[in-house]
Protein backbone atom coordinates (compact mmCIF):
# COMPACT_ATOMS: atom_id res chain seq x y z
CA UNK A 1 0.00 0.00 0.00
CA UNK A 2 1.81 3.57 -0.63
CA UNK A 3 2.33 5.67 1.61
CA UNK A 4 1.21 9.17 1.76
CA UNK A 5 3.55 10.60 4.14
CA UNK A 6 7.49 9.83 5.10
CA UNK A 7 9.28 11.15 7.98
CA UNK A 8 12.80 11.72 8.79
CA UNK A 9 12.41 11.81 11.84
CA UNK A 10 8.77 11.40 14.25
CA UNK A 11 7.21 15.30 14.97
CA UNK A 12 6.02 14.54 18.30
CA UNK A 13 9.23 13.69 20.59
CA UNK A 14 11.70 13.22 17.37
CA UNK A 15 12.90 16.46 16.24
CA UNK A 16 14.08 19.84 17.86
CA UNK A 17 15.30 23.09 16.75
CA UNK A 18 19.46 22.75 15.94
CA UNK A 19 21.37 25.62 14.74
CA UNK A 20 23.76 24.62 11.48
CA UNK A 21 27.22 25.24 12.54
CA UNK A 22 28.27 26.26 9.37
CA UNK A 23 28.97 30.02 9.31
CA UNK A 24 27.30 30.16 5.93
CA UNK A 25 25.28 27.29 5.04
CA UNK A 26 27.04 25.48 2.32
CA UNK A 27 27.28 22.31 4.30
CA UNK A 28 25.75 19.55 2.68
CA UNK A 29 24.63 16.89 4.41
CA UNK A 30 23.69 12.94 3.95
CA UNK A 31 21.59 10.64 5.56
CA UNK A 32 20.41 7.50 4.48
CA UNK A 33 16.40 6.28 5.12
CA UNK A 34 14.34 3.10 4.51
CA UNK A 35 11.37 3.94 2.73
CA UNK A 36 8.93 1.03 4.06
CA UNK A 37 6.69 0.94 0.57
CA UNK A 38 6.19 3.67 -2.23
CA UNK A 39 5.48 7.04 -1.94
CA UNK A 40 5.31 9.47 -4.79
CA UNK A 41 8.10 12.41 -3.99
CA UNK A 42 5.17 15.10 -4.42
CA UNK A 43 5.84 17.46 -1.77
CA UNK A 44 8.58 17.53 0.62
CA UNK A 45 8.40 20.15 3.56
CA UNK A 46 11.09 21.02 6.50
CA UNK A 47 10.58 23.50 10.07
CA UNK A 48 12.56 26.35 9.87
CA UNK A 49 13.64 29.20 12.56
CA UNK A 50 15.07 32.77 12.69
CA UNK A 51 16.24 33.97 9.98
CA UNK A 52 16.76 38.05 8.42
CA UNK A 53 14.04 39.47 6.52
CA UNK A 54 16.83 41.53 4.39
CA UNK A 55 18.58 37.77 3.46
CA UNK A 56 17.37 34.85 1.38
CA UNK A 57 18.28 31.64 1.80
CA UNK A 58 17.83 28.77 -0.19
CA UNK A 59 17.09 25.53 0.84
CA UNK A 60 17.83 22.23 -1.17
CA UNK A 61 16.36 18.76 -1.16
CA UNK A 62 17.78 15.96 -3.35
CA UNK A 63 17.20 12.33 -3.24
CA UNK A 64 19.92 10.23 -4.12
CA UNK A 65 20.49 6.14 -4.79
CA UNK A 66 23.28 4.64 -4.54
CA UNK A 67 25.51 2.33 -7.23
CA UNK A 68 28.79 0.80 -5.53
CA UNK A 69 30.38 3.86 -3.56
CA UNK A 70 28.20 6.00 -6.22
CA UNK A 71 25.45 8.63 -5.06
CA UNK A 72 23.38 9.56 -8.11
CA UNK A 73 21.07 12.32 -7.77
CA UNK A 74 17.32 11.09 -8.91
CA UNK A 75 15.49 13.99 -8.02
CA UNK A 76 14.99 17.32 -5.92
CA UNK A 77 12.69 20.01 -4.23
CA UNK A 78 13.94 23.57 -3.68
CA UNK A 79 12.51 27.08 -2.32
CA UNK A 80 13.84 30.17 -0.83
CA UNK A 81 12.71 31.28 2.97
CA UNK A 82 13.33 34.66 5.14
CA UNK A 83 12.31 34.66 8.45
CA UNK A 84 10.09 33.48 11.32
CA UNK A 85 9.49 29.91 12.60
CA UNK A 86 7.78 28.11 9.96
CA UNK A 87 6.70 24.96 7.96
CA UNK A 88 9.05 25.96 4.24
CA UNK A 89 7.34 23.39 1.47
CA UNK A 90 9.93 22.83 -1.22
CA UNK A 91 8.83 22.44 -4.95
CA UNK A 92 9.96 19.27 -6.08
CA UNK A 93 11.37 19.36 -9.86
CA UNK A 94 9.82 16.30 -10.91
CA UNK A 95 7.22 14.12 -9.42
CA UNK A 96 8.16 10.74 -9.12
CA UNK A 97 7.58 7.17 -7.45
CA UNK A 98 9.92 6.27 -4.68
CA UNK A 99 10.45 2.55 -4.66
CA UNK A 100 10.67 0.99 -1.37
CA UNK A 101 14.18 0.40 0.09
CA UNK A 102 17.27 2.37 1.21
CA UNK A 103 17.50 6.18 -0.21
CA UNK A 104 20.22 8.76 0.69
CA UNK A 105 18.47 12.02 1.49
CA UNK A 106 21.06 15.19 0.72
CA UNK A 107 19.93 18.62 1.99
CA UNK A 108 21.98 22.18 2.19
CA UNK A 109 20.97 25.26 2.64
CA UNK A 110 22.88 28.91 1.39
CA UNK A 111 22.73 32.92 2.29
CA UNK A 112 25.02 35.05 1.31
CA UNK A 113 25.02 36.95 4.49
CA UNK A 114 22.73 36.91 7.88
CA UNK A 115 22.79 34.70 10.19
CA UNK A 116 23.13 30.70 10.16
CA UNK A 117 18.93 29.13 10.96
CA UNK A 118 17.75 26.52 12.85
CA UNK A 119 16.25 23.60 11.27
CA UNK A 120 13.85 20.64 13.41
CA UNK A 121 16.27 17.79 13.78
CA UNK A 122 17.92 15.24 16.19
CA UNK A 123 19.58 17.39 18.78
CA UNK A 124 22.65 17.11 21.17
CA UNK A 125 24.60 14.84 18.10
CA UNK A 126 27.31 12.63 19.27
CA UNK A 127 30.90 13.83 18.27
CA UNK A 128 32.76 10.27 17.32
CA UNK A 129 36.42 10.08 17.68
CA UNK A 130 36.61 7.30 14.83
CA UNK A 131 35.07 4.35 13.92
CA UNK A 132 34.96 1.62 11.21
CA UNK A 133 31.21 1.69 9.91
CA UNK A 134 28.80 -0.34 7.52
CA UNK A 135 30.00 1.23 4.30
CA UNK A 136 26.35 1.46 2.86
CA UNK A 137 25.51 3.47 6.00
CA UNK A 138 26.08 7.19 4.77
CA UNK A 139 25.08 9.60 6.81
CA UNK A 140 27.51 13.21 7.22
CA UNK A 141 28.55 16.09 5.42
CA UNK A 142 30.17 16.55 2.10
CA UNK A 143 33.79 17.35 2.57
CA UNK A 144 33.03 20.65 0.10
CA UNK A 145 31.31 23.52 0.74
CA UNK A 146 28.43 23.69 -2.24
CA UNK A 147 25.70 25.78 -3.21
CA UNK A 148 24.04 23.70 -5.18
CA UNK A 149 23.04 19.25 -5.11
CA UNK A 150 25.93 17.89 -7.45
CA UNK A 151 24.45 15.30 -9.65
CA UNK A 152 26.67 12.54 -8.45
CA UNK A 153 28.69 12.10 -5.85
CA UNK A 154 31.64 9.42 -4.22
CA UNK A 155 30.58 8.41 -0.51
CA UNK A 156 34.54 8.59 0.16
CA UNK A 157 33.62 12.53 -0.22
CA UNK A 158 31.49 12.56 2.95
CA UNK A 159 33.35 13.08 6.17
CA UNK A 160 31.06 10.37 7.91
CA UNK A 161 29.20 9.94 11.21
CA UNK A 162 31.24 7.66 13.06
CA UNK A 163 34.64 9.17 11.81
CA UNK A 164 36.65 11.95 13.17
CA UNK A 165 36.53 13.22 9.91
CA UNK A 166 32.89 14.09 10.04
CA UNK A 167 32.28 15.60 13.38
CA UNK A 168 29.67 16.45 15.36
CA UNK A 169 27.43 17.66 12.38
CA UNK A 170 27.91 14.23 10.65
CA UNK A 171 25.59 13.29 12.84
CA UNK A 172 22.75 15.85 12.43
CA UNK A 173 19.56 14.37 10.27
CA UNK A 174 17.06 17.43 9.75
CA UNK A 175 13.51 16.75 10.52
CA UNK A 176 11.96 15.89 5.98
CA UNK A 177 8.99 14.87 5.50
CA UNK A 178 7.74 13.89 1.98
CA UNK A 179 4.44 13.68 1.22
CA UNK A 180 2.54 11.89 -1.77
CA UNK B 1 9.81 -3.82 0.62
CA UNK B 2 12.45 -6.19 -0.81
CA UNK B 3 16.30 -6.62 -0.26
CA UNK B 4 17.92 -3.91 1.96
CA UNK B 5 21.57 -2.77 1.99
CA UNK B 6 21.29 -2.07 5.67
CA UNK B 7 18.86 -1.35 8.40
CA UNK B 8 18.99 0.72 10.94
CA UNK B 9 16.33 0.63 14.32
CA UNK B 10 16.17 4.24 14.81
CA UNK B 11 16.32 6.70 11.08
CA UNK B 12 18.68 9.28 13.34
CA UNK B 13 21.19 8.00 16.14
CA UNK B 14 19.52 9.00 19.42
CA UNK B 15 20.76 11.56 22.10
CA UNK B 16 20.60 9.38 24.93
CA UNK B 17 23.26 7.46 25.87
CA UNK B 18 23.33 4.92 29.19
CA UNK B 19 25.58 2.55 30.73
CA UNK B 20 25.47 -0.81 30.71
CA UNK B 21 26.18 -3.27 33.34
CA UNK B 22 29.01 -5.69 32.69
CA UNK B 23 27.64 -9.71 32.58
CA UNK B 24 24.31 -8.29 32.28
CA UNK B 25 21.99 -10.17 29.46
CA UNK B 26 19.15 -7.88 28.10
CA UNK B 27 16.73 -8.05 25.03
CA UNK B 28 15.16 -5.47 22.84
CA UNK B 29 12.87 -6.05 19.83
CA UNK B 30 13.30 -5.06 16.10
CA UNK B 31 10.18 -4.79 13.60
CA UNK B 32 12.31 -5.22 10.23
CA UNK B 33 10.28 -4.07 7.58
CA UNK B 34 12.60 -5.41 4.73
CA UNK B 35 15.14 -8.55 4.49
CA UNK B 36 18.84 -7.93 5.17
CA UNK B 37 20.86 -9.86 4.33
CA UNK B 38 22.77 -10.30 8.19
CA UNK B 39 26.73 -9.66 7.09
CA UNK B 40 27.54 -7.52 10.03
CA UNK B 41 26.31 -5.24 13.11
CA UNK B 42 27.33 -1.65 14.01
CA UNK B 43 26.97 -0.21 17.09
CA UNK B 44 27.74 3.42 18.51
CA UNK B 45 29.49 2.48 21.85
CA UNK B 46 30.95 5.34 24.43
CA UNK B 47 34.16 3.30 26.43
CA UNK B 48 36.68 4.42 28.99
CA UNK B 49 38.25 4.32 31.72
CA UNK B 50 36.97 5.76 34.65
CA UNK B 51 40.28 6.04 36.69
CA UNK B 52 43.48 5.96 36.45
CA UNK B 53 45.33 4.12 33.67
CA UNK B 54 44.65 0.81 31.19
CA UNK B 55 43.38 -0.28 27.71
CA UNK B 56 39.97 -0.17 26.82
CA UNK B 57 38.72 -3.47 25.95
CA UNK B 58 35.50 -5.43 25.83
CA UNK B 59 33.03 -7.73 24.10
CA UNK B 60 29.98 -7.36 23.27
CA UNK B 61 27.87 -10.37 22.46
CA UNK B 62 24.96 -10.11 20.72
CA UNK B 63 22.46 -12.56 19.49
CA UNK B 64 19.49 -12.83 17.13
CA UNK B 65 16.23 -14.18 18.64
CA UNK B 66 12.75 -15.26 17.47
CA UNK B 67 9.52 -15.28 20.09
CA UNK B 68 7.52 -18.26 20.15
CA UNK B 69 4.87 -17.71 23.13
CA UNK B 70 6.84 -16.72 25.76
CA UNK B 71 10.16 -18.28 24.86
CA UNK B 72 12.93 -16.73 23.06
CA UNK B 73 15.12 -18.90 20.38
CA UNK B 74 18.85 -17.98 19.59
CA UNK B 75 18.71 -17.60 15.69
CA UNK B 76 22.34 -15.97 14.94
CA UNK B 77 24.62 -14.44 16.72
CA UNK B 78 27.59 -12.20 16.31
CA UNK B 79 30.76 -10.51 18.42
CA UNK B 80 31.80 -6.85 18.25
CA UNK B 81 35.18 -6.73 20.23
CA UNK B 82 36.76 -3.25 20.92
CA UNK B 83 40.39 -3.34 21.90
CA UNK B 84 41.56 -1.02 19.21
CA UNK B 85 45.07 0.65 21.48
CA UNK B 86 43.72 3.35 23.18
CA UNK B 87 46.06 3.57 26.24
CA UNK B 88 46.29 6.10 29.34
CA UNK B 89 44.99 8.00 31.60
CA UNK B 90 40.95 8.44 32.40
CA UNK B 91 40.57 8.09 28.47
CA UNK B 92 37.29 7.27 26.44
CA UNK B 93 36.46 6.45 23.38
CA UNK B 94 33.15 7.14 21.41
CA UNK B 95 32.43 6.09 17.64
CA UNK B 96 31.03 2.97 16.21
CA UNK B 97 32.46 -0.35 16.47
CA UNK B 98 31.62 -3.33 14.17
CA UNK B 99 31.25 -7.08 13.93
CA UNK B 100 31.13 -9.25 11.37
CA UNK B 101 31.35 -13.25 11.29
CA UNK B 102 27.73 -14.33 12.08
CA UNK B 103 27.33 -17.80 13.55
CA UNK B 104 25.15 -18.82 10.87
CA UNK B 105 24.56 -17.57 7.25
CA UNK B 106 20.94 -15.76 7.44
CA UNK B 107 18.87 -13.36 5.01
CA UNK B 108 16.88 -12.09 8.19
CA UNK B 109 13.60 -12.16 7.24
CA UNK B 110 10.92 -9.08 7.87
CA UNK B 111 9.30 -8.76 11.03
CA UNK B 112 9.55 -9.04 14.66
CA UNK B 113 12.60 -10.02 15.50
CA UNK B 114 14.42 -9.53 19.20
CA UNK B 115 17.83 -8.68 20.09
CA UNK B 116 19.67 -9.92 23.11
CA UNK B 117 23.00 -8.75 24.44
CA UNK B 118 25.59 -8.97 27.10
CA UNK B 119 29.01 -6.72 27.45
CA UNK B 120 31.84 -8.41 28.92
CA UNK B 121 34.88 -6.30 30.22
CA UNK B 122 37.32 -6.31 33.26
CA UNK B 123 38.78 -3.78 35.27
CA UNK B 124 37.24 -0.67 35.33
CA UNK B 125 36.19 0.14 31.79
CA UNK B 126 32.38 1.55 31.24
CA UNK B 127 30.86 0.79 28.60
CA UNK B 128 27.48 3.31 27.41
CA UNK B 129 25.44 2.76 24.44
CA UNK B 130 23.53 4.87 22.75
CA UNK B 131 20.02 4.74 22.39
CA UNK B 132 16.18 5.25 23.08
CA UNK B 133 14.13 4.54 26.20
CA UNK B 134 15.36 6.68 29.57
CA UNK B 135 11.94 6.90 30.63
CA UNK B 136 11.55 5.07 33.75
CA UNK B 137 8.06 3.97 34.74
CA UNK B 138 7.12 2.58 37.76
CA UNK B 139 4.97 -0.46 36.51
CA UNK B 140 5.77 -2.98 33.90
CA UNK B 141 4.15 -2.95 30.34
CA UNK B 142 0.85 -3.95 30.42
CA UNK B 143 0.95 -5.46 26.81
CA UNK B 144 2.76 -8.14 24.45
CA UNK B 145 6.79 -8.43 25.71
CA UNK B 146 8.40 -5.95 24.18
CA UNK B 147 11.70 -6.17 26.09
CA UNK B 148 13.64 -6.92 29.45
CA UNK B 149 17.10 -7.49 31.56
CA UNK B 150 17.73 -10.79 32.97
CA UNK B 151 18.45 -10.31 36.25
CA UNK B 152 21.34 -12.73 37.04
CA UNK B 153 25.31 -12.55 36.01
CA UNK B 154 25.91 -13.78 32.86
CA UNK B 155 28.81 -13.88 29.99
CA UNK B 156 27.12 -15.92 27.07
CA UNK B 157 23.93 -15.71 24.94
CA UNK B 158 21.63 -18.56 25.82
CA UNK B 159 20.15 -21.02 23.47
CA UNK B 160 16.21 -20.08 24.45
CA UNK B 161 15.34 -17.65 27.58
CA UNK B 162 11.84 -17.20 29.09
CA UNK B 163 10.34 -14.00 28.94
CA UNK B 164 8.71 -14.54 32.10
CA UNK B 165 12.28 -14.62 33.85
CA UNK B 166 13.26 -11.29 32.65
CA UNK B 167 12.92 -7.94 34.35
CA UNK B 168 10.95 -5.70 32.73
CA UNK B 169 10.65 -2.71 34.67
CA UNK B 170 12.62 0.50 34.57
CA UNK B 171 14.53 2.25 32.48
CA UNK B 172 17.29 -0.37 32.42
CA UNK B 173 14.96 -2.64 31.27
CA UNK B 174 13.46 -1.28 28.65
CA UNK B 175 16.41 0.18 26.86
CA UNK B 176 16.59 -0.13 23.68
CA UNK B 177 20.14 0.72 21.82
CA UNK B 178 21.07 2.03 18.36
CA UNK B 179 21.93 -0.93 15.68
CA UNK B 180 22.95 -0.92 11.80
CA UNK B 181 22.70 -4.34 10.34
CA UNK B 182 24.89 -4.66 7.10
CA UNK B 183 24.41 -6.61 4.06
Amino acid sequence: MPLNIFETLPVVGGAELNQDENATGRALHFQCVEIYDSISWNNVAMVVSGGSSDVTYNILVGLYSLTGSTLTLVNQATNTWQSGYSWVSLVTSATSNITPGNWWLGWVYTRNSGRAISFWGNNSPPSFNDGEIEPDYIRGVFTANTAALPGSINRNEIGGEGRSSGGSQSSFQPYILISA
Amino acid sequence: MGQLNFAQNFNAIPPRVLEVSNNSLSFFPWNLYGSVSFVSLNIPIKSGISSGAGSVAHTLSIGLYSLTGSTLSLANSISLTDSSSRTGNNISYEGYVKGTGTSATQNITPGTWWWGFVNSVTGSITLSLTGGFTNNPGNAFPGAFIGGRMTDSTNALPSSFATSDLDITGSDAMFTPFIILGA
